[in-house]
């Protein structure tokens, strides 16, 4: 696996989360009590023994560049190869809509050809996933494939793809036709965005597409042209989610609190693994009440906690009260408060006897450090 | 610095804390401090060293020692120091039976390099002494009027030398106005990261006046324990006043009072752990990796 080149492309998604993304791009949210969701990926690719994993940022990086540090939580500081966080050489704050991978990949050619590993897997940073790489580098040797790509054989989250794609196979897994958006369906499969193919035919795409004004890989390239390539396809029959509203950002997380979702996700077949923080344990006082929930470290609990899950570092008061809610680091929630159906982010301030209480379909953002 | 990588006599194994610094002189050499902190490596405090360091700049000593008061009936269980107004030592009493004195040597030292090595080399040359900082070179210092100092700490500490003291130190991270706050942010506590993700409370799980640390998985009830790493803790049981060590897992029904379970434990379902002994405490100790069938009785420590 020394030979694939790890690339997550962290796609211009704005206001994809809300105010989640509003200090940070979308592989940066926090997601299950103590990970980024680029973690995930990420960890993906340490675990199937890649050694140099490429992120190609757009903006608003900051906040993942503190995350990744040198790549040392997932052994990729390395000498060779190693972890690389490539910012776009582009100026496009002048152009009216942000640039495609295209044009991103183009501005990295000269990394890209100076890389000596000659496949390539690509992953957006939003996916929730655990995954071994290595059976699927054997497969798509195996057959020679020009591309393989990846279908969701169960369901993790969602009946539909939110990506919109699916496909259709022989049983062999030779891919017959990728389909968009409401084609999608009867004997599809969704389509996952994680594509394999050599280094070689990506720089030929991304030069391609550079002189015909193409913007997108996938959507301009490969599934525009998908019958001149020879395309295969693995399935994912492990959880699997792709995080692009906060009504899935929600629901993935309110997913750790089944027990196999758990196992699977956090240990088969590897770990996942983030920055560390050197919490102490969380601490429990007494008239604290904690059902169904997920606590990561640092957390002092007073108050009543159901079916939720808490960050690194939160606190909750005597008498309060939280239930479906997400709530992230180092947030404060005050005596007697009320919390339900909400997604605090870091660091937010909910003062004594405050409620905040969102829908079950559509749970209430509370912004970076906001203070109510 | 390993003993076992120095010199090829039978006897170089370390013989007392006096001697182990004694056969690593050369390290000390190699880098030249002006000053040299000695340290134990089993006691539970959080001390600023600098603040200490610049009371023995102050105090021109030759070697300045970290004392605590300590309560006079516990007095007997420690060296202790007599001091006079300037905080000099006049006296040094290694677990005296009548001590004149409670302030207890928190076995913290600063060091002059020269004053340590010339200490060192003599009580080598001493072949009854038994080579260690408490019993041998303090007393030799003062007995040739060595400037030794007595700084004093206010604050949480504790040697955890003992069964009972590891168990009761444990217990006490548990209790927030110790002086021990491990949630000071400005003075974090630095260890390593397992990789685990955050621990899940079951629907019929009770926690109360507990630590829980990352990847525990609790059905059952806690309280008054501290849960290391990983800990799997089955419905239906009780762990009370204990301290459960990384990846333990405890089945159904199970009931664990005052104990101490080490590393990678296996206990069954339906088992009694726990002595009625309560003052002072009788600390069960529950071995690394040991697996405990069901219905499993441990009352006592002798058997």
């Amino acid at each position: 696996m020394k030979d694939v080149l790890g690339i997550i492309d962290i796609k211009a998604q704005d206001d994809i989360l809300s105010e989640l993304t509003d200090f940070r791009c979308i592989a940066s949210v926090p997601f299950g009590g103590r990970y980024r969701l680029v973690d995930f990926i990420l960890s993906s690719m340490a675990n199937s023994g890649l050694q140099r994993v490429a992120v190609f940022t757009l903006y608003k990086y900051g906040s993942l560049m503190d995350h990744l540090e040198t790549g040392k939580s997932w052994d990729l500081n390395r000498k060779e190869d190693g972890l690389h966080i490539l910012s776009p050489n582009i100026f496009y704050s002048t152009q009216p809509n942000l640039p495609g991978n295209i044009k991103l990949f183009y501005s990295q050619l000269d990394f890209l050809g100076r890389c000596r590993q000659n496949d390539a897997i690509i992953s957006p940073g939003n996916l929730v996933c655990n995954l071994n790489f290595r059976k699927a580098m054997a497969f798509h040797k195996e057959k020679r494939a020009d591309i393989t790509v990846f279908y969701r054989a169960a369901m993790g989250n969602g009946s539909s793809s939110p990506w919109g794609y699916g496909l259709v196979k022989s049983p062999s897994g030779r891919v017959l036709q990728i389909e968009k958006g409401s084609k999608a369906g009867q004997g599809s499969m969704p389509l996952v965005e994680i594509f394999i193919l050599s280094k070689q035919l990506l720089l030929e795409m991304v030069e391609s597409g550079i002189i015909n004004g193409a913007e997108d890989l996938f959507r301009d390239i490969i599934f525009k042209y998908q019958d001149e390539y020879n395309i295969y396809a693995l399935p994912i029959d492990s959880y699997f989610a792709e995080i692009n509203s906060i009504e899935h950002y929600y629901q993935a997380n309110i997913d750790l609190l089944n027990p196999k979702i758990r196992q699977s996700l956090f240990f088969e077949p590897g770990l996942i693994y983030t920055k560390g923080k050197d919490e102490p344990p969380s601490r429990y006082l007494n008239g604290s009440h904690v059902t169904n929930s997920l606590l990561a470290n640092g957390c002092v609990v007073e108050g009543t906690v159901n079916s939720s899950i808490l960050s690194r570092g939160v606190k909750v008061e005597k008498g309060a009260f939280i239930e479906n809610s997400i709530i992230m680091q180092k947030s404060h929630i005050g005596e007697n408060s009320h919390v339900e159906f909400a997604i605090l982010d870091k660091e937010v301030t909910i003062s004594s006897g405050g409620r905040i209480i969102g829908g079950s379909s559509n749970p209430i953002v509370i912004g970076k450090r906001k203070k109510l | 610095m390993p003993p076992f990588l120095r010199g090829e006599e039978d006897d170089n194994w370390y013989r007392g804390t006096a001697n182990a610094i004694y056969q690593n002189l050369c390290f000390i050499d190699k880098y030249k401090p002006r000053y040299v902190l000695v340290l134990s490596g089993d006691h539970i405090y959080k001390m600023d060293y600098s603040i200490m360091l610049q009371f023995h700049q102050e105090k021109q000593a030759e070697l300045t020692i970290a004392v605590i008061e300590v309560p006079w009936d516990e007095a007997s269980r420690f060296g202790i120091m007599h001091t006079d107004r300037q905080g000099r030592v006049t006296e040094f009493q290694e677990k005296p039976e009548r001590p004149q004195s409670n302030l207890a040597s928190m076995g913290i030292y600063i060091f002059n390099t020269e004053t340590l090595k010339k200490y060192l080399h003599a009580d080598n040359e001493n072949p009854d002494s038994s080579n260690d900082f408490g019993k041998d070179v303090i007393p030799l210092m003062l007995s040739k009027g060595g400037r030794i100092f007595a700084y004093k700490f206010r604050g949480y500490w504790k040697d955890v030398g003992t069964i009972e003291s590891f168990w009761e130190a444990n217990l006490d991270l548990i209790c927030s106005r110790n002086g021990l706050d491990l949630f000071d942010r400005s003075w974090r506590i630095y260890t390593v990261n397992r990789n685990q993700p955050p621990h899940y409370v079951a629907a019929g799980a009770k926690i109360i006046n507990s630590l829980v640390n990352e990847g525990c998985e609790i059905f059952g009830e806690v309280n008054g324990s501290v849960l290391f790493d990983g800990v799997h803790v089955g419905e239906g049981s009780i762990i009370k006043d204990s301290v459960v060590m990384s990846n333990v897992s405890i089945g159904r029904n199970t009931r664990i009072e005052r104990a101490i379970i080490d590393e990678n434990a296996h206990i069954g379902d339906d088992c009694l752990i726990g002595s009625e002994k309560k003052d002072p405490p009788e600390i069960i100790l529950v071995r690394e990796k040991l697996v405990l069938p069901e219905n499993s009785v441990i009352r006592t420590t002798s058997f």
